[in-house]
């Protein structure tokens, strides 16, 4: 060939050499001249630099996203198409007015803030006395509580339009007056009960335990509302034999038993216990009261064994206690029994490549993940364009290998630290036998990468009133910025948590 | 569920852009991913401004898309987008006046007296306008789209011995261009 017979001069000889196309004797010329002339080790230094500076351009200059979404356009490729590719996905850049951009922005907040809405739908419908449209059932302890709690006081009630007199139990105590007086108010429900209509006992004696609540507080306040009005209208003195069907009826939790086994709890209560609370005057249902008296702040401690990442990354990491790797440190403050808003900060163990230097990436030539041909070491094979923060051009799917010199050029961040929103609900319990609730909670947040968005789901298990053991699935979601456009990467892992509620 | 054509060859993608639509959208997109930063790299060296270089960038990939109409076997993706960018871009070099410039009369921003490697590369962008086409080309080809000398001439359809001459033809004229500026890199 030509260019074998071609002679070289050492200065040319550089350029061949660091191009690798000089041969064994080229080489060899080349290193004899360079060993005695400086001026050539000059020029040599200087042929490495400018290859080296050139050569970072190479996975950093991509496409606009203009000019993208305008030969997409113009190709009659619909713009669906771009977002699903990795190329187009580093070129489309948010914030430019770029529709690509944009909806590629939206696809991926939108897994936190569908979680967010999704969780919100289920509390709506599972638990319909938080629902607004649902308050005409009769069942809300907390619309109830807002409407008849400043209207309960037993004065007041005595006054009621249709003259019914209250109760006065002698020798009892102010409070339990009240209690009696109130729930004399239930006895048309009780009489019910004590057939068929359990249920609807239970709502009235729900009602007027929250009346009985507000007593302790308020004296004064006139009657307002309805159902002031109608536990007013049907203000009668119970029995102890009412009061007591009343009380059994109750589980500890103010939960309904069921309508079958009040007859079996009646011959389960003890005489002592009756003559302890008296037979005319049996104490407060105090299993009533306790249901309304949840705890309001908790402080939950939670970790995350991890399970999945993606785009996929070791999850292992050298730390010497990985139970360590995720944890996050909760304080809620409780809405109510089922729901709950709170902060949390936390840290993950979410492994990025940070580029410290424009990094050179060599195209692997097959897609089968083996090491291409030629290339020094083992290296680090990148599946997606996601495992790098600073992307660049990396064409889509296909598989990179960067070579052990531009490793140095990429820092491993292996922690986000974050902070965020959370919202949590959490049902009631299963069923008496299984007392699990299942739970939901998101987290929204910013860590040290960017916008974090957490989704939980599971099951809590309260052995003592004031602790909770949960667990169940977690997944996180970390958006970052680089070059103008957005990405994401998503993990997801087994959550466990402990709670403590004051 | 969309399958993913990341696993497919480039014969088998360009094979789908004559299929349906939606076939030939995710297609096209694929394809798009793997060369468009190649294409628009070559494109942007060449023509020197970015107005240009979208223009040769997009009719590079609507001839492509045009082609898979026509029935025939395709090899080598990159080399054909290559080619036809190759061919868009010095068509429209050679419509244009030429601008004769004195090497002297260049002024070269220098943002940091330190040069950075970042800054590096931009002076050697600022340079290769100051090449002529073929050595231009030749450069591009070599280190930025990382084409070997043998690649470099089956896409221009020249001998190796052509290219080899031209790359160290280029690279010389570069250093000579930057020396100015290499002496403070040194340092």
């Amino acid at each position: 060939m030509r260019h074998e017979e071609q002679t070289w001069n050492a200065s040319e000889l550089i350029y061949l050499f660091v191009d690798g196309e000089a041969n064994d004797v080229q080489k060899s010329t080349l290193f004899s001249a360079l060993a005695n002339d400086t001026d050539l080790q000059t020029e040599f230094a200087d042929a490495l630099q400018i290859n080296a500076a050139a050569k970072s351009e190479r996975g950093a200059i991509i496409p606009p996203s203009h000019v993208t979404t305008g030969l997409f356009q113009k190709a009659g490729i619909s713009a669906g198409a771009i977002v699903t590719s990795g190329a187009a996905r580093t070129g489309a850049v948010v914030g430019t007015g770029s529709a690509v951009g944009l909806t590629s922005l939206f696809r991926k907040v939108a897994t936190p803030v569908f979680s967010a809405f999704l969780g919100a739908a289920i509390a709506l419908f599972l638990v319909p006395e938080i629902a607004p449209w649902a308050s005409d059932s009769g069942s809300s302890r907390e619309t109830i509580a807002q409407s008849v709690a400043p209207a309960q006081p037993a004065e007041k009630t005595q006054a009621a339009p249709n003259e019914h007199s209250a109760p006065t139990v002698p020798n009892t105590p102010a409070g339990q007056k009240n209690t009696t007086s109130v729930l004399s108010s239930s006895r048309a429900g009780a009489k019910e009960g004590r057939n068929s209509s359990l249920p609807h006992q239970l709502n009235n004696a729900q009602t007027l335990t929250i009346a009985e609540k507000s007593t302790a507080t308020t004296t004064s306040t006139a009657p307002t509302g309805n159902i002031a009005s109608s536990a007013a209208e049907t203000m009668q003195p119970l029995s102890a034999e009412e009061m007591v069907n009343i009380r059994l009826a109750m589980a500890p939790d103010g939960t309904p038993h069921s309508a079958g086994s009040i007859d079996d709890l009646k011959r389960q209560e003890s005489p002592s216990q009756r003559s302890k609370t008296g037979t005319d005057v049996p104490p407060a249902p105090t299993g009533i009261v306790a249901s309304q008296t949840f705890p309001r702040l908790s402080v939950q401690l939670r970790g995350m064994a991890d399970v999945q990442m993606f785009p996929h990354r070791s999850l292992q990491s050298s730390v010497a206690a990985p139970a360590f790797d995720n944890i996050a440190v909760a304080a809620f403050y409780n809405v109510s029994r089922n729901h709950a808003l709170g902060i949390e900060v936390g840290r993950e163990y979410h492994p990025l490549y940070v580029a410290t230097a424009p990094p050179v990436l060599e195209e692997q030539p097959d897609v089968s993940g083996t090491q291409p041909e030629g290339s020094d070491g083992p290296g680090i094979i990148f599946t997606d364009a996601n495992n790098l923060l600073t992307p660049t051009t990396l064409a889509g799917n296909a598989r990179y290998t960067m070579n052990e010199e531009d490793i140095q050029s990429y820092k491993l961040e292996s922690y986000s630290k974050w902070a965020g929103l959370s919202y949590r609900y959490r049902a009631n319990e299963l069923s008496n036998v299984l007392p699990l609730r299942p739970y939901i909670q998101t987290v929204l947040g910013a860590s040290n990468f960017g916008p974090i968005g957490k989704a939980m789901a599971g099951l809590s298990w309260q052995p003592d009133s004031r602790v909770t053991f949960s667990l169940g699935l977690e997944g996180t979601s970390i958006f970052y910025r680089q070059d103008g456009a957005w990405y994401s990467t998503r993990k997801l892992g087994a959550s466990y948590a402990a709670q403590i509620e004051f | 569920m969309t399958e993913n054509l990341s696993r497919y060859s480039d014969d088998q993608l360009y094979t789908m852009l004559s299929g349906d639509q939606q076939t030939k959208d995710r297609a096209f997109a694929e394809l798009y991913a793997r060369y468009s930063s190649r294409v628009w790299l070559y494109c942007l060296k060449i023509m020197g401004d970015q107005e240009s270089a979208a223009d040769m960038f997009q009719g590079t990939f609507l001839r492509f898309l045009q082609s898979a109409g026509v029935e025939r076997q395709m090899t080598n993706v990159p080399g054909f987008l290559l080619r036809i960018a190759r061919n868009l871009c010095l068509n429209t070099r050679q419509k244009m006046q030429p601008t004769a410039v004195a090497v002297e009369d260049i002024q070269i921003p220098v943002e940091d007296q330190s040069l950075e490697s970042k800054e590096l590369a931009r002076l050697v962008s600022t340079a290769l306008d100051l090449l002529p086409d073929e050595y231009r080309e030749a450069f591009v080809l070599q280190v930025y789209n990382g084409l070997s000398y043998k690649e470099i001439a089956e896409t221009i359809d020249h001998p190796v011995s052509t290219v080899r001459n031209r790359v160290v033809r280029a690279k010389k004229k570069i250093r000579e261009i930057l020396a100015p500026y290499l002496v403070d890199y040194r340092e």
